[in-house]
């Protein structure tokens, strides 16, 4: 491996965390502070595509050693396709989101610590996706939970602090669920390598602690990405946090737990996944239905959102129990796509409500409130078919595929049950549209003359659109990187050398 | 010897555990400090040697696992920063709810 | 590639819906006329239909046309479009129409600016309907599909602001999207099961589909899709209601296109999937009752269009039956009833709508004798509807005729031979009763309302459905026109798979059809005659077969479970915990994680192991710990309570001394403290009154969650005393990493502390990013306090709160003596001195960058504590703690990136006194290490300050509560308020 490989593995953590801290020291001048903020982020996003390409071309993971302590003894940051892809996919939509705050109207983009603190919440995703260490995971969480808390609590919305705290007493549970994950594991391998301890658990798979060792740490992947029943601070969290911030959480940093259970049933625990997969499928129905009737019951915009998210990742989880290569594919494909719809439908319902005297997404105070921002309608259109399934949105795509493999898989029960639920998508979604851009809005309301600004999610929608008519590039994507995950010896050796 | 330690270290978790679930907003944090003391003995207690001397180059005998110590280090400062944050956020959630009760938090339902 | 041509009536259509859309944002538009628009626009679906209508020779008898690009070849899938005889028939009819359309839209949206948007959606609904009869394979089918309900639901909700639209809207989309989603999941078997999804391969398996075990799962959901398009009942409800839409759309969407798509679907596939028993029976049965049921209902009613609707379902229902017949003279039928169909229905939606525009209305009740105000769409309307009723010489007849040919052949079963001619004959009859109810109604009789005063449309408007209506005659009266015939033959021969000859005479000689028609048309004149008298008794006695409660229903059963899903979320924390942990038992449970230990249990009671004196002080240690943190349970008050979790705090730190491990043990303590002073600073500023209230619940919470609490205690007790166990019982054991760490710590980082060598270079990333968590958790401190509690108005609360003691300089800062002032002088500066030397030999004993600055920020905090929030500011202004927490941080990457640039990898060891041959004091190293000790402590004293600084700001350095303050005070010097009112205190009890 030639050693710029090994230095783009962690690049985008030091150009994050550089980034963070610069522009805390900038804190004085805001306009500066912005627009450097911004820049950083689409640095590391830029960094992060050079890396993917790098990676995807070389056909093998980077690794970088830090201080050059060969793995196990020191932490290794792998760059294997899995990772890498998701790491994109974050930096891309995060990089929205900043976009998005850089024209937000509310006051929590004025503080000093905002821009640093989003930066910091990129960080911590980025380097839990990146990391090949369990406990550095921990230490990773534990940076992306603390900036996320801190950006919900100080939001406009009085609320938010009452969700922060409640997300950040479930995560510090969740965290100790990954250290006594930790400590079973190292006790029982001595070890705290991913790639090691995938290696030694094939070697010696019975040791008393092992089925310990993978509940706590399925649970704490479970609390990350808001698997029902362990969901419950995820409506509350992301409906108070801020619009940019809300878009980031309810897209991409849900999604660390869903690469921690592809991390988990294709490389740590290969043999040992199956009860697993049955309960991931199980709890991913379950959350299908749940997020999908409490969105359909909730009263205010954003809110559904949030629990639509519920339901579209317990979508993901389903595809992850099935298992099969192409479920593997269409997970991939579907995390992607769920990330851009949901992340530009929660800024166009921001745009919305930025122009609601109340400031706040509740359906009573922005019906009709659509009439003043009628593009971000047909947007929010859009992004609502996408969600549904509905072509030629990305959506489709990505449903096409999980029903496939569900056919393919002759799993026709939770087929069936996966249908059903897209259903009720249907509903809220159009519920929500009708709600907002086709009531004619009240006399009393006066709207804001001016409100959030529409860019950012219109280039999700439009990448959207295009990822659905021209989905090959993605496929392809999702298609090596099921394959590099089918042959773990594959990320062992090179993390380990030989 | 091994069980009484393994019971009393799973006890304190308990307590915590105990604390946690508590309505005054004050116990539910001393829950939290329990439960952390309570991680760090466990990784402590994940050691792989039977130590005699502390993990120092150049002493002679069977030193204590290096490493756990080394995660129990980092465990404890972020945890004592998380609890900044709780205490913090405890703080305004008391003044804005005009009450210490966990369960008079509870504006965000449905 | 050579047959482009057939992509281009697609890229037409799509094209000028952008260019139209494109135009529409443009601000020019008001001053483009509705008519001009609708002509220019018209050029596109004509040019489609032209470029079509010259290739039809390519299809004839049963040859097809195919264009394809690939598309997604991950999964080899083309895009492809597929034109033979059933294409053409379908294409023709949508295009055609669409252009009348189009032109009828021009006028009917005269001079409203909407018209763009209305044209944008019609086109994008022209395109996808296109595409569904073109489609040549089952993705792009499934794709055009889903478009046209989209852009339906977007027609049919274009009067956004009329509730029924809205609604109308809502469920035609709800409905047809449960068909789609039918449709995906049977269209993915079908592909699955023939292993390619384009229409070639699929049309080339049928035995493939027949044999299969699925084949009944297929057929259903396929039968979902093109039921609830084709408005089947019961599926049919959305259609009356897609009525809220403008009349051009009902006449396009409702009646020609949109509504024959599961129709078309159907006839696609009956090579394929037809010819079985399940195929004939449930196409027949729900055919026939649709059929029935629609004409039995569209008797009924008053609104032209809300007939003209019913009649629609009626013929629908005639036409999926007939798919189901498979035979020759049934396909024969299909085709000529779908073309009759589509040129007299549309017409007599357009009529419906020039009516309308005319005299404001389509109520039966008050329409009437309009036919010498309005006899142009008199005469057009009398043509479509004699086609309507069937009668010759119009087109209508012969479709009539075929039909009753088909359904009088020999069936399967004796009943089908009396059931479907009789349910013909009354449908039949029905029909001509609703086209006489439509024309008499409307045109004759004596005027009911003399308000209205109706003229003929504009020549343009009745141009759309004059020439429907004139082609039904024609094509009724010219002798064998030979060109459709032929036309309809192909498009027969697609569905059925072999030969049909289709001849189109009026007269077919004396036979069992014509008879049975003429039984129809007397019935239906009966009908006619006394219609008042049987709608009557339709309103009155019958019942109203309305099936909409179902839709109803099924969306009160989506509400009503979620409203039960919605109370989950209790907004109550513990409740949610409680969940989370029983969860986390559940799983346990599954995986039966709990290891087994008996025979280690038994192993443990042999004495010698008792005799290890180290594991009896563990256990000392431990019992003290478990006492304490037991005590803060029982203890009544909080502060005491606190005070015994930092005695257990310390207990554990004597723990880890034991095992042995001072480092974690010093580090324990300071945290320990630190933690006790932050809690007690909590404690000081939560209001008694509220904290006693909430202390109380501790003792008095109900005995149900006491025992629920207790319980899930002990079991997390059990399930970590178990894994503690087996990790206790399994020492020692070989650790992969340590040796390495023992063996190399001292040689190539030079550090006699293990542990420091780990924290600083074996792991330095841990500790980079756990220090980042520390100074991030004392930012948000500070923003959350300083900024967001600002914001939101807490103040309020804070000012109640200064009532108490008005005069504080925050934490402390009241009648120090000077003994306590000299003592912080003097530890500011000792325990500065401490630090360094924790920083300096950090790596060879305990104690680190951390103890460092925790150290020092305590001393700070004292100095708060005496001196007050205002002079500790004045004398220490040397304390930025954001500025020192980024440099820290900022330090320690550099660091890094030192030892990048010397040796080429992040944050690897280098000793800088060596390097340079400095030579330094015994044990103190010039090192990568030292930098980072110092960042470390750089950024813990920015942090734990940054914490201190906060909480003890004082409120009357914030000038607004100050006001407050002094009015709340002045208040109370007037006596208009009392202490008493106010419940504040704040002093530690």
């Amino acid at each position: 491996m030639q050693i710029t490989g090994n230095y783009l593995a962690i690049l985008p953590i030091v150009i994050l965390l550089t980034g963070a801290i610069i522009g805390l020291l900038i804190r004085q001048h805001r306009r500066l502070q912005e627009g450097w903020s911004f820049a950083v982020i689409v640095m590391a996003f830029i960094s992060s595509l050079i890396l993917l390409s790098q990676v995807w071309r070389g056909g093998q993971p980077f690794v970088y050693h830090i201080g050059g302590w060969s793995a196990p003894f020191g932490i290794s940051i792998v760059a294997d396709l899995l990772s890498t892809t998701m790491v994109m996919m974050s930096l891309l939509v995060i990089s929205a989101g900043i976009l998005y705050a850089l024209g937000c109207k509310d006051i929590v983009t004025e503080y000093p610590t905002f821009y640093p603190l989003f930066l910091l919440l990129a960080l911590g995703l980025t380097g839990g996706l990146l990391t090949g260490d369990l406990f550095n995971l921990f230490v990773f969480a534990e940076l992306m939970v603390i900036s996320a808390t801190i950006l919900t609590a100080i939001s406009d919305d009085k609320k938010g602090v009452e969700a922060a705290y409640k997300y950040f007493y479930i995560s510090l549970i969740a965290g100790v669920f990954l250290l006594l994950s930790v400590g079973a594991l190292y006790a029982s391998y001595g070890s705290l390598n991913i790639a090691d301890l995938a290696n030694r658990i094939q070697i010696n798979p019975d040791l008393p602690l092992l089925p310990m060792a993978i509940v706590f740490l399925l649970a704490f992947f479970m609390v990350k990405s808001a698997v029902v029943p362990f969901h419950f601070w995820q409506p509350d969290f992301h409906t108070a946090a801020p619009t940019p911030v809300h878009a980031v959480l309810s897209s991409v940093v849900v999604k660390l737990g869903i690469y921690g259970f592809l991390r988990m049933s294709t490389l740590l625990f290969i043999d040992q996944m199956d009860v697993a997969k049955i309960v991931l499928i199980f709890l991913g129905i379950v959350g299908i239905f749940f997020g999908g009737l409490g969105a359909t019951a909730t009263y205010d915009a954003k809110r559904m959102l949030a629990y639509s998210t519920l339901g579209q990742l317990g979508f993901i989880l389903v595809g992850i129990g099935w298992g099969s290569s192409l479920a593997l594919v269409a997970v991939i494909v579907y995390s992607f796509n769920h990330s851009l719809l949901k992340a530009s439908m929660l800024m166009l319902a921001g745009t919305v409500s930025s122009r609601s005297p109340a400031k706040t997404a509740a359906f009573s105070e922005i019906t009709g409130l659509g009439k003043v921002v009628p593009i971000s309608g047909i947007l929010f259109l859009l992004g609502g078919m996408g969600l549904a399934g509905i072509p030629p949105m990305n959506g489709f795509i990505s449903k096409f595929f999980l029903v496939k493999s569900g056919v393919e898989a002759g799993e026709y029960l939770p087929l069936a049950l996966l249908l059903l639920g897209s259903i009720i998508t249907l509903v809220y979604v159009i519920r929500a549209y009708q709600k907002i851009w086709w009531i004619p809005l009240p006399k009393s309301v006066k709207p804001k003359p001016y409100g959030d600004m529409f860019l950012a999610p219109a280039i999700l929608i439009g990448l959207s659109i295009v990822l659905g008519i021209w989905c090959e590039p993605l496929l392809q994507l999702a298609e090596a990187t099921v394959s590099s995950m089918s042959i773990p010896t594959e990320y062992i050796l090179a993390v380990l050398g030989d | 010897m091994d069980i009484f330690i393994a019971l009393a270290i799973g006890t304190f978790f308990g307590i915590g555990v105990f604390q946690l679930l508590r309505r005054n907003v004050i116990r539910s944090a001393l829950g939290l400090v329990i439960i952390s003391y309570a991680i760090n003995l466990i990784l402590l207690t994940a050691g792989a040697y039977i130590g005699e001397v502390p993990p120092y180059f150049g002493l002679v005998g069977q030193s204590s696992d290096a490493l756990p110590q080394a995660l129990i280090l980092t465990a404890i400062v972020i945890s004592i920063g998380g609890f900044a944050m709780v205490l913090e956020m405890l703080y305004i959630l008391s003044m804005r709810y005009k009450s210490s009760d966990l369960d008079d938090i509870d504006k965000l339902k449905h | 590639m050579t047959d482009n041509w057939l992509i281009y009536p697609l890229a037409i259509c799509m094209s000028t819906a952008l260019i139209v859309g494109l135009f529409g944002l443009a601000n020019f538009k008001r001053r483009v006329s509705g008519p001009f628009l609708g002509w220019i626009i018209a050029i596109a679906p004509l040019s489609s239909f032209l470029i079509l209508f010259s290739h039809l020779d390519l299809i004839s008898n049963g040859n097809a046309v195919v264009w394809q690009i690939r598309w997604i070849p991950t999964i080899d899938l083309n895009f492809s479009l597929f034109f033979d005889g059933l294409s053409a028939l379908f294409a023709l009819i949508v295009t055609g129409i669409g252009a009348l359309v189009v032109i009828y839209a021009g006028y009917y949206f005269k001079g409203n600016p909407d018209i763009w948007r209305f044209m944008v959606f019609l086109l994008l609904f022209m395109t996808s309907m296109l595409g569904i009869v073109i489609a040549g394979d089952l993705i792009s089918l499934i794709v055009f599909w889903e478009g046209t309900s989209i852009t339906s639901f977007l027609l049919i909700g274009f009067r956004t602001g009329d509730e029924e639209a809205r609604r109308g809207a809502f469920k035609s989309l709800y409905i047809t999207g449960i068909g789609g989603l039918g449709l995906l999941a049977g269209l993915i078997f079908l592909g699955t099961i023939a292993g390619g999804f384009d229409l070639a391969t699929i049309l080339g398996s049928g035995d493939l589909f027949r044999l299969s075990p699925l084949y009944p799962v297929v057929l259903g959901l396929i039968a979902i899709g093109a039921f609830t398009k084709s408005a089947q009942i019961p599926a049919h409800v959305w259609l009356p209601d897609a009525m809220n839409a403008p009349t051009p759309v009902s006449a396009y969407l409702h009646s020609a296109t949109m509504v024959k798509a599961g129709i078309y679907l159907m006839a696609r596939l009956n090579p394929v999937l037809g010819s079985t028993d399940t195929w004939f029976w449930i196409l027949s049965l729900f055919g026939l009752v649709t059929m029935l049921t629609g004409a039995y209902l569209g008797f009924k009613q008053n609104d032209l269009k809300a007939l003209l609707a019913y009649s629609t379902i009626s013929q629908l229902g005639m036409l999926m039956m007939l798919i189901g017949q498979g035979t020759a003279i049934a396909y024969k039928a299909l085709v000529i009833g779908i073309l009759a169909h589509a040129l007299y229905k549309c017409a007599l939606f357009l009529i419906a709508g020039i009516v309308d525009h005319e005299t404001g209305t389509r109520d039966l009740r008050r329409l009437g004798g309009i036919w010498r105000l309005m006899p142009a769409s008199f005469i057009v309307a009398g043509f479509a509807a004699l086609s309507m009723a069937g009668l010759p010489p119009l087109f209508g007849f012969i479709a009539k005729e075929t039909m009753l040919a088909t359904v009088t052949q020999p069936g399967l079963t004796r009943i089908i031979d009396i059931v479907f001619p009789a349910a013909a004959v009354l449908s039949g009859a029905l029909l001509i009763a609703q086209a006489g109810l439509f024309t008499f109604d409307t045109f004759f009789g004596k005027r009911r309302d003399n308000s209205i005063h109706p003229h003929d449309a504009p020549i343009g408007m009745l141009l759309a459905p004059a020439i429907p209506a004139f082609l039904s005659l024609a094509l009724g009266i010219l002798p064998e026109p030979l060109l459709i015939a032929t036309f309809l033959s192909n498009a027969a021969q697609s569905v059925y798979g072999a030969e049909v000859e289709v001849v189109l005479a009026l007269w077919a000689g004396l036979s069992v059809p014509l008879f049975l028609s003429l039984i129809a048309i007397l019935v239906g004149i009966v009908l006619i005659v006394r219609r008042q008298y049987f709608r009557n008794i339709m309103w009155r006695t019958l019942p109203n077969l309305t099936f909409n409660n179902i839709y109803i229903k099924s969306l009160n059963l989506i509400d009503a479970a979620a409203y039960q899903v919605a109370r989950v979320q209790s907004g109550k924390l513990r409740t949610y915990l409680v969940i989370i942990f029983m969860a986390m038992g559940g799983l346990i449970m599954i995986y039966n994680a709990i290891p087994p230990m008996n025979d280690l249990i038994t192993a443990q009671f042999k004495l010698e192991k008792f005799s290890d004196g180290l594991s009896f002080l563990r256990l000392i240690a431990l019992i003290f710990i478990v006492a304490t943190a037991f005590a803060s349970v029982i203890l009544e008050r909080d502060l005491p309570a606190i005070i015994a979790v930092g005695a257990s705090g310390l207990s554990v730190a004597v723990f880890m001394m034991l095992e042995p491990a001072p480092d974690i043990a010093l580090v324990q303590v300071v945290v320990d403290i630190l933690m006790t002073i932050i809690l007690i600073l909590l404690l000081t500023r939560l209001p008694r009154l509220q904290r006693e209230k909430a202390s109380e619940f501790t003792f008095l919470q109900s005995r149900p969650s006491l025992i629920r609490d207790g319980l899930i205690a002990a079991g997390s007790a059990l399930v970590v005393s178990s894994v503690v166990f087996v990790m206790l019982t399994s020492r020692p054991r070989e650790s992969i990493v340590t040796p390495f760490f023992e063996e190399f710590a001292k040689p190539l980082t030079g550090a006699k502390d293990i542990v420091g060598a780990i924290i600083l270079d074996f792991r330095a990333l841990d500790t980079l990013f756990e220090v980042t968590v520390f100074g991030v958790a004392a930012l948000g401190v500070y923003t959350l306090l300083r900024y967001a509690s600002k914001e939101a108005g807490d103040i309020e609360s804070i000012v109640e709160e200064e009532i108490r003691k008005p005069k504080t300089m925050g934490i402390g800062g009241l009648h120090s003596s000077p003994f306590v002032r000299v003592l912080a002088y003097v530890i500011l500066p000792l325990s500065l001195i401490i630090g360094f030397i924790h920083l300096a030999y950090g790596h060879d004993q305990p104690g680190d960058g951390f103890t460092a600055g925790v150290i020092v920020s305590l001393a700070i905090g004292l100095w708060y504590v005496v001196f007050g929030y205002r002079d500790t500011k004045r004398l220490l202004p040397w304390l930025k703690s954001v500025e020192l927490i980024s440099v820290g941080i900022l330090l320690i990457i550099i660091t890094g990136g030192i030892s990048a640039a010397i040796t080429g990898v992040l944050f690897a060891p280098v000793d800088f006194g060596e390097m340079l041959g400095i030579g330094f004091p015994k044990d103190f190293h010039f090192n990568t290490g030292l930098l980072f000790e110092i960042a470390i402590a750089l950024t813990v004293l920015g942090g734990a300050s940054l914490v201190i600084d906060t909480l003890g700001r004082p409120k009357d350095i914030d000038p607004e509560s100050m006001r407050k303050v002094e009015e709340i005070l002045e208040m109370e010097k007037l006596g208009q308020v009392t202490r008493e009112e106010i419940p504040f205190h704040s002093e530690v009890d």
